[in-house]
Formats: structure tokens, sequence, C-alpha cells
């Protein structure tokens, strides 16, 4: 009997030493054990530029990306029945259960999250200086750029710039607008502007003249719908002019250039979200493609057609503008894959910006190509018009820069116009020249004003009708539109948010 | 179909038993769909289009491979006819058993191979055990098990949707060879292929080994106390592999795809037991039990993902000859749990029993402070037919009153989720595709992490109290037996994912997250009806099971739950009302033409659906959403009748199921779209001349996808689960044949179903989520089988 207990009592201590119900992970380090090495500061701010793929990249099976929320309900795209995601943007009845406002508002916040995380461990990691301030610069540019987005598409939104502790400090309410711009953008990017980055950079990293484009932008937005802030145009004029004064940039001189991946993060190309082929696919050149042409080599039958000119807004390009011919912004026919027979488009012109004609001939349309966040041509209508607004008229450098745009164009040059007729062809110009770069609809909603293809002039953004309305079938903007709803999914996860903007 | 169930080794001392059994049977698809064909599938595009103020373009010329020089469709495809098919079964199975001197052996091997009524489907299964019992010495038994199956399943679950979605006027393929797909037709939305080039040349193989060995030894040190040791070490292996053919339009781009995941678990265990047992004075016994239990347990995991095929040949068996390929993933982790426990058990007379145990569980899953929980139970029963006043009457031959009350835990979820773990992963904005946070700088990839999840250090083992009161009664020397119970569960610190505001970077959190409670009534009777030569028994058994939602979080907050179509929530948790009960609006029908003033108000036209304004704030948003369905069903049961007679056997198993909900958002892909095929029932939608119906009008440009009533069906059905029919020849027949046994048997599964729902089949619930239960997706269809048995014992 005793030998049966001491047996017992053996088996007992042999294995309830506390050790057994010790996790020790090893397929992952945690936020306490990391972030002690130089790799490691690299490493999270990483992830800080993966997530600017996250709106480019499908989300969905087929034809969806968040890319698209920004374009559909321009009234520049056609519209189309399917999918559904794609339908409601089109024709404006999109609500606060679609899911693209969802993938900006929850991606944006991937990023800024990851921002905040570079933010508060890189600065107590050993490591060469000079990088480090570099590190923080780059994460701050892109945490602006999150917020940038953020509240150009809701509005007022939840200030944070903390790595989330725990699950219970996460309930918050929205900030203003206006304290989102004014205490962490402008402060982050002029932060980053000082953090001894390159002035340019041709890799895909941040430099610092993208720093000062981005404010220059974000200057410009400021002046704007809604906050209005007059003083920013000229802010706006200095941050745009010093890009320009750099000389580091200029023009391709040809559409064909812009569109070569080999030119990615060069010349124009200031600031670009990256891909590569067969490592992260590029996609939106499959969203432009005709379906059931066989120009390519599915026919475009996965994606193609998700996103096409409107007739309209085609038409609004004059015949001269050497955007509109074939094989350069746009296209009518092309080549039949692996064949030397031109097949006609039967029914309207695709977009041809973002074609890369090496992938779709030799690599199955995997393309690698970087779509642009900012480019040169942006920069420089962003100071003509921003110095006409702050002096009251434009000044020998403005029409240099927009009669640079439309050269390239082989368009005439302008010049003795008024500050109204001069803001009107930059705006103009904006809308041709970036037209599918994700600008126009923020164009839109920060001056209040929409290119009315038709009428070829700048109309008003509410009430404006699009031009694919008819007696029956009207798509109209109004107050709702201007701002994008707050996913429903969000208030339901956190009431906080409510009220969700007006409309919704 | 035959069970299988274990047997032990013959009775005499020396002596063996072969048994084989043999089964077959042909399975077919229960319930057909009612899709639209290719006439009635150009006239609601016409439909669509003429609604929409959209030209309809000339197909006869645009798309003449599809229409006619008179513009009518060539074609006239039934999906379903083509994808589905009649599929046999089989099932195989040998048992031999026998004892030698003190030592008793079983062996069993098993085949089962059954196709799957959608083409190039199925599973086969191969089994084999070994069970070795012996008697070492007087005072020490053995008892020593092997067992092994290999399960190879081929799925084609990509095929199912698009076999719903797939318009008809496209052809299986082309005059020259071509095949079709969704996107030969402009209208229709891109890429899908149809679903027989899918289960023709889209590879979605499951295979699984799984192991088991196990020793038991007794250890007896006196009569009255006993020593059990259990030692036992299990592996699971699972493989899963993908191809995608280069003829699908998946596959064109990749040139063919390969993907292969594969996880591997090794567990072991060790459980001891000392028990003491002893009856006093006749009337006493006392069994006292101390137990310990130990578990470790190892999983690793990996995938690889490979493109670029000369030739669909290889499919995933040799990933060498592919071109490109992107960065495999691997996973390794473990868990321990470890346990203590007590039990007590005392009975006078096997009048009075009582029990009381005690366990002590630990988990490694859990932090510092919350690994161990500790889970009492107690129970009391009285037999009262061994009491004096009831023993003398005939009629009642037993009769017991049962109570009981005892805690149990629950640890099963994701591991290391107390830790702030680093991940190169998170999910992506396309559901269910991994996004790698790595970085690219001209043309490379640099690696990146982020936190994965949010910490919580708080985390602790979810906590089950049960009460349950039964009463078990037989009557007339056993001929009706009924058992009765009444029982409450309340389970506190329910462990869930819990949703998080995104912009904590986070989407949800491992968390306790309240309390829910079940209750409800079971009653199960047996009769023996009559017992002659004719012999007939029946089996009823109906439960009536209630549950809500007790507590949430700090402040009794709504959890919403859902995403899976769309990302909209369809389920919520709400204090006080069922667990995941379905949310949404309520449709009062669809905005007639006299209506039209008001419905401008709202934003709508005639034949919008008509959403109840609930908070009356004049406009629809998320806040009018309710309660609006229960997945769960007011009752459930079986009713089972056996009938025999000299040999012939009759077995007869009705189910029901009643009162319950389905969500059934296969609804709103089939029928408010146009460009994929819907259910006929979209011809039933509102015109100006039929203003009743509650089906949106064709082309309505209200949104769709808000989820509401009319997608809520009633879930109740009547199924008659299997009726089968068997012969035992007689004795003096088979040994005639040298033969201790032969019977024959046919049966049919799923033999009739009366239901009102309108998919597939009522047991429905295409999500794991434990609170989505009765929504269904492209639910899996059920079939129907037709099966024939032998049975021969030597």
């Amino acid at each position: 009997m005793k030998k049966v207990i001491l047996f017992i009592l053996f088996t007992l201590t042999l294995s309830s030493c506390d050790k057994f119900l010790e996790a020790e992970p090893e397929n992952f380090f945690t936020t306490e054990n990391y972030y002690t090495k130089p790799e490691h500061a690299e490493s999270a701010l990483n992830a800080v530029y993966a997530f600017t793929r996250s709106f480019y990249i499908p989300s969905g099976s087929t034809s969806q990306a968040a890319y698209l929320m920004l374009e559909l309900p321009t009234g520049q795209a056609r519209r189309v029945s399917a999918p559904i995601n794609n339908q409601v943007f089109t024709d404006l009845t999109y609500d606060a259960q679609s899911y693209y406002a969802l993938v900006w508002w929850k991606y944006a916040y991937k990023g800024i999250a990851a921002a905040n995380v570079v933010l508060k461990y890189v600065p107590g990691i050993t490591m060469n200086e000079q990088r480090k301030k570099q590190i923080l610069g780059e994460a701050r540019f892109l945490r602006a750029w999150y917020y940038f987005n953020l509240v150009r598409i809701f509005g007022d939104v939840v200030k944070i710039t903390e790595p989330t502790p725990d699950a219970t400090n996460v309930y918050f309410g929205r900030s203003s607008l206006k304290s989102i711009y004014e205490e962490i953008i402008v402060p982050d990017l002029t932060a980053a502007e000082l953090s001894g980055l390159p002035e340019t950079d041709q890799t895909g990293r941040v430099s610092t003249l993208a720093i000062k484009s981005l404010l220059a932008k974000v200057y410009l937005t400021m002046a704007g719908f809604p906050l209005n802030q007059n003083d920013k145009y000229s802010l706006a004029k200095q941050k745009a002019g010093e890009v320009i004064s750099s000389g580091k940039y200029s023009l391709f001189a040809t559409y064909e250039q812009l569109r070569n991946p080999s030119n990615d993060n060069k010349g124009e190309n200031i600031f670009m979200v990256q891909f590569a082929s067969g490592i992260e696919d590029f996609i939106l050149n499959k969203f432009m493609v005709p379906r059931n042409v066989a120009i390519t080599v599915d026919r475009g039958a996965q994606n193609g057609d998700s996103l096409r000119p409107d007739d309209a807004f085609y038409a609004s390009f004059s015949s001269q503008d050497l955007r509109k011919k074939d094989n350069q912004f746009f296209y009518t026919s092309y080549l039949e894959y692996k064949s030397t027979r031109i097949l006609t488009f039967a029914d309207g012109p695709r977009i041809f910006k973002f074609f890369d004609e090496n992938a779709e001939k030799n690599n199955a349309g995997r393309s690698g190509k970087a779509f642009p966040l900012i480019r040169y041509a942006d920069v420089l209508l962003t100071y003509a018009e921003a110095q006409t607004k702050a002096d009251g008229a434009p000044n020998a450098l403005s029409y240099t820069s927009i009669n640079l745009v439309k050269q390239r164009a082989q368009l005439s040059s302008i010049s003795n116009q008024n500050a109204t007729q001069f803001i009107d062809e930059v705006l103009i110009e904006r809308n041709k020249e970036l037209c599918f770069e994700n600008q126009t609809w923020f164009d839109m909603v920060r001056t209040r004003k929409v290119y009315d293809v038709k009428a070829n002039r700048m109309a008003d953004f509410i009430g404006y009708t699009f031009p694919y309305s008819n007696s029956t079938f009207t798509v109209k903007l109004t107050d709702k539109n201007l701002f994008f709803p707050v996913p429903s999914s969000e208030i339901d996860a956190n009431p906080l948010l409510k009220p969700n903007n007006a409309g919704y | 179909m035959i069970l299988i169930s274990t047997k032990q080794g013959g009775a005499n001392s020396e002596s063996s038993t072969l048994t084989f059994n043999a089964s077959t049977g042909l399975q077919q698809l229960a319930r057909k769909l009612p899709l639209l064909n290719a006439a009635q599938y150009v006239e609601l595009e016409n439909i669509f289009k003429q609604n929409r103020n959209q030209p309809i373009p000339n197909y006869r010329v645009l798309e003449p491979l599809l229409y006619d020089v008179n513009g009518k469709p060539r074609y006239d495809t039934d999906w379903q006819e083509e994808s589905f098919r009649d599929a046999i079964t089989q099932n195989y199975n040998l048992n031999y058993s026998g004892k030698l001197n003190k030592n008793k052996y079983l062996v069993n091997f098993g085949y089962q191979n059954d196709e799957g009524i959608l083409l190039n489907t199925g599973a086969k299964n191969y089994r084999a055990r070994l069970n070795y019992d012996s008697e070492i010495k007087s005072w020490l038994n053995s008892s020593i098990n092997f067992s092994f199956t290999q399960q190879n399943l081929n799925l084609g679950t990509q095929a199912l949707r698009a076999m719903s979605e797939i318009i008809p006027i496209i052809p299986l393929q082309y005059p020259d060879g071509t095949l079709s797909r969704n996107s030969d037709h402009a209208f229709s939305p891109n890429g899908q292929d149809h679903p027989v080039n899918i289960l023709n040349n889209r590879l979605d193989q499951r295979q699984q080994s799984y192991g088991l060995g196990n020793a038991v030894f007794n250890v007896k040190f006196s009569p009255v106390l006993e020593f059990k040791t259990s030692i036992s070490a299990q592996g699971r292996f699972q493989r899963n592999d993908a191809y995608i053919g280069k003829t699908l339009t998946a596959g064109i781009a990749d040139n063919g795809r390969a993907t292969i995941n594969s996880r591997r678990n090794f567990n072991w265990q060790s459980s001891n037991y000392l028990t003491y047992r002893k009856t006093f004075a006749q009337k006493h016994s006392l069994e006292g039990l101390l137990g310990a239990e130990w578990l470790g347990a190892q999983i690793d995991a990996y995938a690889v993902d490979a493109r670029g095929f000369s030739d669909d040949f290889y499919g995933t068996n040799n990933l060498g000859v592919a071109t490109q390929s992107l960065i495999p993933t691997s996973d390794k982790f473990g868990y321990n749990t470890n346990s203590y426990f007590s039990r007590f058990n005392y009975n006078f007379k096997q009048k009075y029993y009582l029990t009381a145990t005690t366990r002590v569980d630990g988990s490694s899953r859990f932090g510092e402070n919350n690994k161990y929980a500790l889970f009492p139970s107690a129970a009391i029963a009285w037999v009262l037919s061994e009491e004096d006043f009831l023993k003398s009457r005939e009629w009642i031959s037993f009769l017991k009153l049962r109570l009981s009350i005892g805690q149990t835990g629950n640890s099963e979820f994701g591991n290391y989720q107390y830790l702030s773990s680093l991940g190169a992963m998170v999910e992506g904005p396309r559901p269910g595709v991994n996004f790698p946070v790595s970085a690219i700088f001209n043309g490379i990839r640099f690696s990146g992490v982020v936190p994965a999840n949010v910490p919580n250090n708080n985390l602790q083992w979810e906590k089950a109290t049960q009460t349950d009161i039964g009463i078990d009664i037989s009557l007339f020397r056993d001929k009706i037996k009924l058992t009765a119970d009444w029982y409450r569960k309340k389970t506190d610190n329910l462990l869930y994912q819990a949703p998080l505001p995104n912009h904590s970077g986070f989407s949800n959190v491992t968390s306790n997250i309240g309390s829910i409670q079940n209750s409800g009534y079971e009653f199960g009777l047996n009769t023996l009806n009559i017992d002659k030569a004719f012999h007939w028994n029946t089996t009823f058994n109906v439960a009536f099971n209630r549950n809500k939602v007790l507590a949430l979080g700090v402040n009794n907050e709504d959890v919403l739950i859902g995403g899976n179509t769309n990302q909209q929530n369809t389920n919520i948790l709400r204090v006080n009302e069922p667990l995941g009960a379905f949310y949404g609006y309520i449709r009062q029908g669809i905005w007639g033409t006299a209506e039209t003033d008001l419905a401008k108000t709202f934003g709508r036209q005639p034949g919008d659906p008509k959403l109840f304004d609930k908070n009356g704030d004049g406009t629809i948003t998320p806040d009018d959403r309710t309660i609006i369905g229960n997945g769960y069903p007011k009752s459930e049961g079986s009713f089972i009748n056996n009938f025999s007679y000299k040999g012939w056997g009759v077995f007869v198993d009705l189910q029901f199921v009643y009162g319950n909900d389905i969500y059934n958002l296969t609804k709103y892909t089939t029928e408010e779209r146009v460009g994929t095929n819907v259910y006929t029932y979209a011809l039933d939608a509102w015109t100006p001349e039929n203003q009743g119906s509650n089906r949106r009008k064709i082309g309505s440009t209200a949104p769709t996808g808000l989820f509401d009533t009319y997608y809520v069906e009633d879930g109740s059905f009547l199924r008659g689960r299997n009726i089968s029919l068997s012969y035992n020849f007689p004795r003096a027949l088979t040994n005639k044949i040298k033969l201790q046994s032969l019977r024959l048997s046919a049966g049919l599964q799923n033999a009739f179903l009366i239901t009102k729902y309108s998919g597939y089949d009522p047991e429905a619930g295409t999500f794991s989520n434990p609170f989505t239960q009765g929504v269904e997706f492209y639910q899996y269809p059920k079939n129907r089988l037709v099966n024939f048995g032998l049975n021969i014992t030597l």
C-alpha cells in the first residue's frame, strides 16, 4: 500500500511542475520581446508601407477593389450593372453597408496602427540614429497619408496615435476633421520633412520632395471645403513651389513613358503604391481591359470592363487632345492576343492609362506596375491653383505649369486669363490629366465643383446630374454625397461613432 | 449502410468469429431547385434593361455564338442536370474476433467508397483496427488498441455557387470544343466558370490520416483498491490539395495553379485513476476515486503555392515543374492541459445514490493567473421502485428520481490569445484571402510584421453550470419505458471572438463576452407494442430547448455578428433574446403604385422593397433593424418504429424539427440579380400589374442586400430519415451452407421531406460560427440514398 501511494505521489510531482502549462510560442515574437534590433525597426516600417496596397487590390472575387469607390461616383465612369458593390457607387445608391467604405476605413486604420507601432517602439531601439530618424519620418508621412484619405472620405474620424494596448481601451467617438488635420496630418508631415530623408527616391520609398508634395496637397485641401482655411493657399503654393524649384522632376515626354512600368518611381512619378509581378500583382490593368475582345489571354473574362470611361467624359476631350487618341489614355482597338490582327471594340473606348503591354503579351497580364499616388503633373497643377488663389491672379510659373501639362497633350497654351477662368482651366485640366487616379473625387468635394462633361465647364457639385441620367432614371449629386457613410458594422461594434454622416 | 459497433471477442475459451458486411447504394439529388431556363432568362434580362432604360444590345450580331440569326438563344443548359449524377456507394467490413486462453482479440478492416452526387466528387475511407485484451496476472489486466483511418475526399465546393449562377444560355462547350464561361455573355458578371468545367478541371481534395495507439493497465492491489493508468498517442495528418487548371478562367493568368496545405497534429495523453470500492454490511456501497491527467498537443502546418504548369497532368503531384511560386508559409504551435479530479459515490441498498466530484482543470491557453479553474458537481438519485411501498406493485418495474448540479469548463479557442503576437499576415480586403504585411521596394519583397491580435490577459475558462432533474420509469415488465428530464445550463464567461471597432487596428478579440442560458425538457419513450411472433417496438424522442443571452460585456451592449456574405451583419447577441437571433429589417411588402409619393419620401420608387421605418425618423437607416428570426427550433425529435416477423424486419425512422427559422441568404444572390441565373420565383416580381408581390421589381435600384424578413423562412420539416427492410435467413438454411448467419437488407435514406423551405434542404447552416446557425448560403445539397446490404457471419 505504501508503495502505491509513493508511486502516485511520484507521478503527480513529476508532472505538476509549473512549467507544464507555460506556453512558449516558437513561431512568433510578441510586442514585449521584439523591437530590439535595427532589422526589427525596418520590418515594423515595412508593414506601414504594405497597407498602401490594400485599396488597389481585389476586395472581392472579381471586378472589385476599394479604389473604385473614388472613381465610380464621379460620373466619369460608365455605368455597370454588376457586381452590386460597383453598381451602388455608379448609381449613387450606396449606403452605410457598402463594402468599399469599410475597406477604406479598416485598412487606413491598419496602416495607422502599424505606423503607431513604429513611432512608439522604434525610438527605443539602439541603431544608427540617422536611419532611425528617417524611419520615423517615413512612418509619419504614411500615417498622414492614411489620415488624409480618411478625413477626405469620411470627414470626422477617430483619432488614434498610440498602439492599442488592450481590448477595453478602444471605444472612442470621432474627432473633428479640423483637429485631425491640425493635430496629426500637418504636424506629421512637417516633422517628416525634417527627418533627413533623401530629396528623391527611385525604389518606392518616401522622399523629402514626396513629403513636400503631399503637404502641398494637404494645404490645398484645407483651403477648400469644408475647412475653407484661405491662408493655406499660400502654404500650398510654397510647398508645391519648393518641389518645382528643386528641379528634380519633369513631365515625361510621352504618355507611353508615363505608362511604362520601367519608369515607376522615376521622372514624374513622385510617390507610388508598389507592386511586383509574381510577388504582389498590380490588378487595375485587368480591370480596364475590354471583356470578350480577344486582346488579352483570357479575353478579360476575370476582371475586364470593371472600369470604363463614360462616353460623355471621353467625348469631352477635344479631338486635338493627344490623351484621347488610341493607345494614350484611352483606346478603341488593339492587336489580337498573339496575332497582328487589329480588333476594334464595338461598344466604346476603354482606359489605356494603366495598360501594361509587356505583361499582356508575355505574362498573361500579370503586371508589376506601381500605381501613382503623387505625380509631378499633379504638383504643377496644385501650384497653379494655389498660387492663383493665394495671390488673386496667376503668375508666370502658374502659366508655365499648366501649359507644360497642356503642351504634352498637344493642346495650345493659355495666357492672359482672369483668376476665375484660370482656376476653371486648372480644374478641368486636373479632371483630364489625373482621371482614374483617385484624384477627381477628392477635387470634387474640396472645390464642390464638378466638371460638367457635356457643357465643358465647371458646375456646382450639389445638384449635378450625371450624363447617363435620363427622364426616368436620374443620378444626381446631393449634400449627402460630400462624405461617404461610416460603415454600419463599425457603428454596430462601437455606437460612440454615432451619428453617421448626414443622410445615412 | 451497415453500422459497425465494437465487438467483444467470442465467449468460449477458444473460439473465433468472422463476420463480413457488404452494402451498396445509389445516391441522387433529393431536391432540384427551380432555376430559369434560357427563354425565361432572356425575358428577365430584357425586363431588367427596360426598367433601367438600358438599350438591349443586338446580341444576334454581338454574340453570334450564343444567339441564332433570329436573336433567340442557341442553347438551353440545365446546369443542375449537367453537374449532378447518380452516385454509387459501397461499404465493406471484415471483422475477425476470438478468444485464446486469457487473451481476447479483435481485428477489423473496413473500406468505404461513396461517390458524391456532384461529378468527380466522393469520399473513400480505409479503416483498420486491432484490440487485444489480456489478463497478465490475476491482479493485472491490460487492454491495447491500435487503429488507423485514411480518408480521401474530393469536394467540388467551388461548383455549388456556379451551378445556381451560371446562365442557361451558354453551352457546356462550343461546337469547336472551346469551353464556355459566364462572361461569354457580355451582360454577366465576370469570371465564373461553369460548374462542369470546375468539377472536371479544378481539384479540391482533402486527405486525412488518423492513427491512435492506446494502452490501459489495470492493477488490483486488493479487492477494494484498484489503479488504472492509460497512455495514448495519436496523430492526425491532414492535407488539402487544390489545383486550378489552365482551362479555368481562374487558372488562365496563373497558367495552372497548385496549392498544398498540410497540417500535422500530435497528441499524447496520460490518465491515472486510483479507485477504492467497498460495500459495508451489504447496504452501504462506497466508491472513491482520485485521478490526474496530462495532455500535450503539438501542431505544425505548412502551405505551398506554385503556378505556371506546362501541363495540367501534374496537378499537385510535382510542383517542381512550376515556373513561379508564392512565399510558402509554415506554422507551429501547441498547448498543454492538466487536470486533477476526485469522485465520491455512495449508495444505500441501491436505493439512495449520492455522487460528488471535484475537478481542477488547467490549460496553457490562459494567462498566468487564470490557468486553473475548479469545477465541482453533485448528484443524488432515489430508486423508488426499491421501496417496500412500490415493490409489491408489479406493474411498476422501475422508478427513479434524479437530481444533479455540476460545473464544466471549456477552453476551446485559439492558442496564445493572451499574448500580443506579431504576425506577417493579416486578413485581406478580399474575404478569405490573407494579406502579407511586407513592403515592396524596387520590385523586391521586404518582410514586415504587425501586432496580430489584441492581447487579452484576462481570458479565463468558460464555465457551464448545469442543473438536471429527471425521472426514469419502466412499466409492465419494461414494456413501456419513459425518461423525462428538465435541465438548465447556464454558461458564464462565454468565450468568443468579439468584434472590435476597426480603428483599433484589429477586427476582433478573443474574450469572455457574457452569459447565456439553455433550458428545456427532454422526453424519451420506448414501447414494446407487440412481442409475439410479430414484434413491434417504438422509440419516440422529443426535446424542447430554449436559449437566451443573459449578460454581455460590461453594459449588456449588443454584439452583432455575420459579415459572411457581402460583409453585413446577419445575427445579433442581445440580452434576453435567443442566441444569435437573426437581425435585419422588416419588409412590409413592395411599394405600390398608389404609394408613389410616400415612397419618394424614403427615396424609393414603386417596385422597391418597403422596409419598416422602426424608429419613425422618415428614413431607412441601420437603426431600423430589429430581431427577425430565431435559428433554433422550438422542438425536435425522432419517431422510430421497428417491426419484425420470422426473420423479416422493417425499420422506419422519422425525424422532425419544428419552429425554427432559416436565414436564406442564397436568395439574395439568386433572386435579386440579373446577369447570373436566378430562381424562377423572380418571374413573380413586382410589376404595375402585379402589385401584391413581395419580390422587388426587376431592375429596382433600391439597395440590395439590406437583409430583411423576406429572406427569413420557416425551417420546420418532417423527414423520412431512414426506411429499411431486412431478412435474416433461417438457421436451418444457413447451417446447410455452413454459415452462422446470413442477412440481406435494403433501405432508403432521406426517403421523403415535407417542408415549406425553398432551398435544397432545411437542415441548413453554412457557417461555422456558433452564433450564425440557421444561416444558409450555397449549402451543399442533400442526397437521397437507396442501399442494399449483405451480412455474413462464419
